[in-house]
């Protein structure tokens, strides 16, 4: 197997690096919010990072200044400072997909074909840009413009535009043309030649002088002329042998050549002699670095997870850790399966259901482990049903319900279902699968029928919802806060009882977008002939 | 929408011309609501496209103020509610059901952040609308007749230094 050398970890940390920007925005689409941003400014567990030049931009125009900015604008030009522009060659994706593309292009073209002829220092034209760009900026646009013009940004800006909004940014045929480009030109001309994000650090490493950099010993170098490995191994297609003031400039110390001369006769090699003045035994300074970040990175960690945790006391009475989230489905006609629910509520669908009471059934474990208790109505706790399990819940075995209300039982006669399956909710299923809702008929003095639709809201998330079926016309369900209702209210009769039953559906739209319907058939008159019919909304 | 001019900054948002000349567009608000209202402008503007936009009938602003506590460059100003101004609320009285005495509605008045500051009931029935109004959407979106539609107040302060939109 082929050993882990400096280009492997290099390979590993871009990828990693370009997928954690695709993570990103999925993870902060499912309200995890510990890590947001993209290559413009961004936040990873409270430190921030910013692009230097985008503050730049705010600073030189208006001397807008903010403490977050400037430790996040301070923190690569540091490591630039130290390290030069590793940056680069270590993190910015645009530069993984544009040194894979030159891979590519230098395999398929033909070797005879040298690319698109440029003269050998891009700096000087990168700076001519970068100073043009600036002045641009500085005499039209107070917005910072340049920053539309960093590659980095674009790409984790697409994926921002993808899972936050569900939006195709064109932005990636931006990207593709400037690959494309590269591919025949087999050169990375946006990194050599344009990118004005990468001028600050430049221009800060240059402050430097005992930066780490690549330094070549000729008696060590055995290639023959014209067939020099480093100069094959270099992306930026710069000649690692000669590297000199203004070629120097534009080195990354990705470290392509030094991995490639180690082979030959490790005549390249990286020295930093700042780092090895302040660390004298750098084994030593390393091994120690490397124990202190472990415990603070897991110290850390652990804190976070133990932040996230809920240590809070769940709900009592609802633990019931074999029926909890369960799914009976039972060989029934009336009743295809029972969701069981973990909030304390139970949801029966299939066959002739849902019907009256699906919406806003409770139940309740009971002392025994075989028996459960539904209560179909929470306003009337006096009417539940009993479920036994004969023996344990499992597929194969049968349960028998026993009701002690007068309204359920005769829909349901006193009788034993098969369990076919006893499974797991999948998950997803159950966030929103419990409207409480309800249609009451009610007859007052006079005989004045009138039929309440009602639909519990307490936390604000539903949107809207329509109303169809028998006696209803052009309801508009109003909220109240803490439940949605009718209005006007609908007098269903008046002088003569209606036929029974009749059937209303509503369709709740919540404001994520998800919907959920429920049908009530409503076969009952709740009597309140004992008062005056009073209509609350006039 | 994508082309509409007519859309709002979130909360605490500078005056258009201080906001822009800070915005990073970074998009971090968007990324922390928790509503999904703050969306990422697109277009080929280069000076708009990435700042954050809010289109209260898609889904309004909360004025949960999570995303001008976190804005890097304090283009969002951090800002207490009662002093957001995003934006100004009308109210159709031609539309509005409660003002034409079809029927007591409130769907407004129940769902303001800021209510009987921003939104008080003359008589103790007919919603108004008052200088308070911080301009979330919110009753925009609600409203089951479309009567209320809210104007953005970007444009109506350029003076510099100005805070939090107010």
């Amino acid at each position: 197997m082929k050993k882990a050398n400096l280009k492997t970890y290099r390979r590993a940390f871009q990828i990693f690096v370009a997928l954690a920007f695709i993570i990103i925005p999925l993870l902060n689409r499912s309200r995890y919010s510990m890590v947001y941003g993209n290559f413009l400014s961004f936040h990873a567990f409270g430190i921030p990072f910013a692009d230097p030049l985008a503050v730049l931009q705010l600073t030189i125009k208006n001397w807008y200044f903010t403490l977050d900015n400037f430790i996040g604008a301070l923190l690569p030009l540091l490591l630039a400072l130290i390290l030069g522009t590793v940056f680069c060659s270590w993190v910015c994706p645009y530069g993984l997909l544009s040194e894979l593309t030159q891979k590519i292009s230098r395999k398929v073209l033909p070797k005879s074909y040298k690319g698109l002829p440029l003269f050998k220092n891009g700096f000087p034209l990168k700076l001519v840009i970068f100073v043009f760009g600036f002045i641009v900026f500085f005499m039209f646009s107070t917005t910072p413009i340049l920053n539309q013009l960093s590659t980095a940004a674009w790409y984790t800006r697409f994926f921002q535009y993808y899972f936050g909004q569900d939006f195709i940014s064109l932005c990636w045929l931006f990207l593709l043309g400037l690959l494309v480009i590269e591919f025949f030109a087999k050169k990375r001309l946006w990194c050599r030649y344009v990118c004005p994000q990468s001028i600050l650090i430049i221009l800060t490493k240059l402050i430097n002088r005992k930066r780490m950099q690549v330094v070549f010993a000729e008696e060590k170098c055995i290639c023959k002329p014209g067939y020099e490995r480093c100069d094959m191994a270099c992306t930026l297609s710069l000649k690692p042998k000669t590297l000199t003031n203004t070629l120097e400039t534009e080195c990354s110390n990705c470290g392509d050549c030094v991995v490639a001369c180690k082979k030959m006769g490790k005549a390249l090699s990286f020295e930093s002699p700042l780092t090895e003045a302040l660390l004298p035994d750098l084994r030593i300074a390393r091994k120690y670095a490397c124990r202190l970040l472990a415990v603070a990175v897991v110290g850390y960690l652990s804190f976070i997870i133990y932040q996230q945790l809920d240590f809070t006391p769940k709900a009592p009475g609802i633990s019931h850790k074999l029926l909890t989230d369960k799914r009976i489905v039972l060989s029934s006609d009336t009743i295809d399966n029972l969701d069981i629910l973990k909030n304390g509520s139970v949801v029966a669908r299939g066959g002739q259901w849902p019907v009256n009471g699906s919406a806003g059934w409770q139940w309740q474990p009971q002392e025994e482990l075989t028996i459960f208790k539904i209560i179909p109505n929470s306003r009337d706790p006096e009417s539940y049903s009993l479920v036994y399990g004969n023996g344990e819940f499992a597929a194969g075995s049968s349960i028998r319900f026993e009701h002690n209300g007068t309204a359920l039982s005769e829909e349901f006669p006193d009788d034993q279902y098969l369990i076919t399956e006893f499974s797991n909710i999948p998950k997803g299923v159950v966030e929103h699968a419990t409207v409480d809702g309800r249609v009451v008929l009610y007859e007052y003095a006079n005989q004045i029928y009138v039929l309440n639709l009602e639909v519990k809201d307490p936390v604000g998330i539903i949107k809207k919802i329509e109303t169809q079926g028998d006696h209803i016309g052009m309801e508009t369900m109003l909220t109240n806060v803490k439940k949605w209702i009718n209005s006007p209210q609908i007098t269903v009769s008046e002088g003569a009882a209606p036929t029974l039953p009749f059937s209303t559906h509503m369709k709740v739209i919540f404001h994520d977008g998800h919907t959920e319907e429920m049908h009530f058939v409503t076969d009952a008159i709740v009597d309140r002939t004992s008062e005056e019919f009073d209509d609350p909304w006039f | 929408m994508a082309g509409s001019n007519n859309f709002l900054r979130p909360p605490g948002a500078r005056s258009e011309e201080e906001f822009l000349a800070r915005c990073l567009q970074c998009g971090q608000c968007a990324q922390v609501c928790i509503f999904d209202c703050i969306k990422m402008r697109r277009g080929f503007n280069f000076f708009m496209a990435g700042t954050p936009q809010i289109d209260p009938k898609e889904a309004p602003c909360y004025l949960c103020m999570r995303c001008s506590a976190i804005c890097p460059s304090d283009a969002l100003h951090d800002v207490d509610i009662y002093d957001v101004r995003m934006g100004f609320a009308e109210l159709d009285r031609k539309k509005c059901l409660t003002w034409k005495e079809e029927l007591l509605c409130r769907s407004c008045y129940e769902r303001c952040p800021i209510k009987w500051k921003a939104m008080i009931l003359e008589r103790g029935e007919y919603p108004v609308i008052t200088d308070e109004c911080a301009g979330c959407g919110l009753c925009e979106h609600v409203c089951p007749v479309g009567a209320i539609v809210v104007t953005p107040t970007r444009f109506q302060n350029k003076k510099k230094g100005s805070k939090g939109g107010a």
